[in-house]
């Protein structure tokens, strides 16, 4: 089986960019994704393999040998052909698949990382503790971050999901498969990165008007990598006092987002300490930029449809110039 | 010989074709008469007159009293009260307020209402009132967003067949010198001053001259006060009214009586008045919201740090203050029919969890609710405020959730910032915005002056 494990052994089928990339789950660069996409070709060469031999036996009895066949043979034909045969593969498909089931979602021996889903952006926490279950809510505290997840190679990296409002679902196709992320409930998901690099996210539950726009990163680093970003986001703002973070007060910006080491504190949006850092602003939308902050800050319902975050535009342009100068400053 | 009439198709189209015929050609001879002078046959008004009162009662079913409305209420006459002196009493006259020859020379000529109003239900009133009869000269209701407001006025209408002359002025005119002088315009030929002047004791009829709002010692709280709220704010809201950006009947009135101008003067010398609500304390003005978690619910304690105002507020230059509500179709773009209801954290029927409840939501905020800290934006921060933002510490109750509602149902409206509060508002239910009302109006308060 090992042959057929990425996509690179089928370059000629699977030339289409879409199939390839930082979003691809035919380019597997974590453990279960690895698995389920050997399961995933087993199951379609099997499945093309069967397909054939159908339609050869259809045309075998009609085009090649038209006209009466043998009872018996037809019998012999449906007994091995169409019980044993698809009960044997069957049976042997569902014991492989249940036997992998565990081994997908083994205990973690890394980080475990809270993300919650909400209309429409990721809330994140590293170094949180706290178990999965019914009726329960997140753990809280930990190093908040959003929209973009570091992981570090090599390990079982545990994310916890939850959610506030609707259901979502949590998919980064090269690294696993899917998990809802449910109000009410905690649910467990492992990631276990095989290969560094950026990987995209995307919910993957229809959530509202702007789920299509709710995108994140995944960064896999080294751990060592890993534990220096965490401490580093970890910190206070890099930059403190400004012009940008007077206004950025004086107009309410902080009833929603907090900046730590500021007085902003508010726990509704995402934490923007560290807004600088992150590889892209709205949840994967778009660069981070000053010039897109600017933008997202005066009319985000441009950007996604449906956010809750009112729009900005009526501030003056020079003030909106500022806070998004400052807010780009904090990396 | 006989005459055969068979009625056809094509008979009674001819006839109903004469008859359109026959009427266009009446109207197009000119000789209908249309003097109001000439008043309506008895016949005629007979006929208006029993078909209007059908369609009000008809159509008056579909209205119903709000639960606990309480139209004996004399906050809710008082609410009305000067709308009717400068609105309505032209026409239908007042105690003590002759009908002006003007109207009474009207086809049909309005009535005075003293005599008139019990002839009808609560809910008719509310109908006429709120939609007025066509044909009639009885416009509707400045809005049709402001029910509150209709009811506020059916109160009023309720009380005033008792009411005596003196009554009467005290509720509407509060003494003040000449009010509205219709005869002239308001903006005759008097000084710049004068109308500035006129304009102000318009206000005052309900707000005070000191912009307290506590203008009568029965009605406490009958209107919100402006006293000591930033001159940006009340001259953006003055302006929206003014606009129909934000709907009311009673204030679209007088806020488009006058032009920017005087408006501006207005607001300069609202802001300038001094409210207790806001007394500055030195030095507790630094800490941000979060300090101010474990503020007394105490009525009387003017010098917490929720109160602190910084000593000079801060007032941007003239020229920047935005006016045109311009940007308030976007309000409608960002709704969302998937809002997740607030669920409220169970009925909190004592008051003081009532309050306490309130402190919380306006003091942290509901997280999971995604409700941010009323103060974040409405308290008082030594960094200073958006000048557009209004201080809500001792606003009357009914006042707060009202304007909350209305947001909730995206009908508020006012300056260019308003839609942020629309934003906040669908995520909190009717418990707790009747929490955060009950809450700001216990804050520091106004008591009438003396």
């Amino acid at each position: 089986m090992k042959k057929f494990r990425t996509s690179r052994t089928f370059p000629a089928i699977f030339a289409l960019s879409a199939c390839e990339g930082p979003q691809s789950a035919f380019d597997a660069a974590g453990a279960e994704a690895a698995r389920v996409l050997t399961l995933f070709w087993v199951m379609l060469i099997g499945a093309v393999a069967i397909w054939a031999v159908v339609v050869a036996i259809g045309y075998y009895a009609t085009k090649t040998r038209p006209g009466q066949h043998s009872e018996k043979a037809g019998l012999r034909l449906i007994i091995w052909g169409g019980c044993v045969f698809p009960t044997v593969v069957l049976a042997m498909l569902l014991f492989w698949g249940l036997r992998m089931m565990p081994d997908l979602r083994p205990p973690g021996d890394g980080p475990t990382i809270a993300v919650s889903g909400e209309r429409f952006w990721w809330r994140v926490a590293y170094g949180v503790e706290g178990e999965p279950g019914v009726v329960r809510n997140l753990p809280i505290g930990g190093v908040p971050s959003a929209n973009e997840i570091w992981i570090p190679l090599g390990k079982r990296t545990e994310i916890l999901l939850g959610s506030p409002d609707v259901i979502h679902s949590f998919w980064v196709p090269p690294l696993a498969g899917k998990m809802d992320a449910i109000p009410g409930r905690v649910n467990r998901l492992i990631l276990e990165p095989t290969e560094v690099g950026v990987f995209n996210g995307a919910c993957a539950e229809f959530c509202g008007t702007a789920h299509a726009q709710m995108g994140f990163r995944v960064v896999v680093v080294p751990e060592t990598e890993f534990t220096e970003y965490v401490r580093a986001q970890a910190q206070p703002a890099a930059v403190p006092e400004s012009e940008g973070l007077d206004l950025f007060i004086r107009n309410g910006c902080a009833a929603c987002h907090a900046i730590r080491g500021t007085p902003p504190d508010g726990v509704v949006g995402p934490d923007l300490t560290h807004l600088a850092s992150r590889r892209t602003i709205g949840a994967g939308i778009v660069p981070t930029t000053v010039e897109n902050i600017a933008d997202f800050v005066a009319s985000p319902d441009h950007f996604k449809p449906g956010i809750e975050m009112p729009a900005f535009g009526m501030l003056p342009k020079d003030e909106i110039a500022q806070i998004a100068a400052w807010l780009g400053s904090l990396e | 010989m006989r005459l055969k009439l068979v009625l056809t198709w094509k008979w009674m189209a001819g006839i109903v074709g004469l008859g359109i015929a026959g009427a266009l050609l009446i109207s197009w001879s000119g000789l209908v008469s249309i003097a109001a002078s000439s008043g309506h046959w008895s016949v005629t008004r007979w006929f208006l007159g029993w078909t209007m009162e059908n369609a009000v009662e008809s159509q008056s079913l579909l209205v119903s009293k709000p639960e606990g409305l309480d139209l004996d209420d004399p906050t809710l006459v008082l609410r009305s009260a000067a709308h009717y002196a400068t609105a309505c009493s032209i026409c239908h006259g007042a105690p003590g307020v002759p009908q002006s020859p003007v109207v009474q020379a009207m086809t049909p000529s309005p009535p005075r209402l003293e005599e008139k109003v019990s002839e009808w239900s609560d809910e008719e009133l509310f109908w006429i009132v709120k939609y007025g009869i066509k044909y009639s000269g009885m416009p509707a209701w400045p809005t049709q967003d402001r029910d509150d407001e209709v009811w506020a006025q059916v109160a009023f209408l309720r009380a005033l067949p008792g009411m005596t002359l003196g009554q009467y002025a005290e509720l509407a005119l509060r003494g003040e010198p000449t009010g509205i002088d219709f005869a002239q315009g308001a903006e005759s030929a008097a000084a710049p001053d004068g109308v500035v002047e006129n304009a102000l004791a318009d206000c005052a009829l309900c707000h005070g001259r000191d912009g307290l709002g506590q203008v009568d010692e029965e009605a406490e709280n009958a209107f919100p006060a402006i006293a000591g709220q930033p001159a940006p704010y009340l001259y953006a809201t003055l302006r929206a009214f003014a606009l129909g950006k934000r709907r009311s009947g009673f204030m679209e009135l007088p806020a488009s009586r006058y032009e920017p101008k005087v408006l501006e003067a207005l607001a300069r010398y609202f802001s300038e008045q001094p409210n207790p609500a806001l007394a500055t304390v030195a030095g507790s003005g630094a800490e941000f919201r979060s300090a101010t978690t474990d503020l007394p619910t105490d009525s009387n304690a003017v010098d917490s740090p929720l109160v602190a105002r910084s000593p000079e507020p801060f007032v941007p230059p003239l020229s920047s203050w935005q006016d045109e509500a311009g940007i308030l179709e976007r309000e409608d773009d960002v709704s969302n029919p998937m809002t997740p209801t607030a669920a409220p954290a169970g009925l909190v029927t004592p008051r003081e969890g009532l309050l306490e409840f309130g402190r919380r939501i306006a003091v942290e905020g509901v997280r999971p609710l995604k409700i941010p800290a009323c103060q974040s934006c409405h308290g008082r921060l030594a960094r200073g405020n958006n000048p557009y933002y209004p201080y809500l510490e001792g606003q009357p109750e009914w006042y707060l959730s009202e304007q909350l509602s209305l947001w909730q149902q995206r009908k508020r409206g006012g300056t260019v910032y308003s839609h942020i509060m629309s934003e906040i508002v669908q995520n909190m239910s009717d418990n707790q915005i009747a929490a955060v009302a009950a809450w700001y109006a216990e804050q520091p308060h106004v008591r009438r002056r003396k």
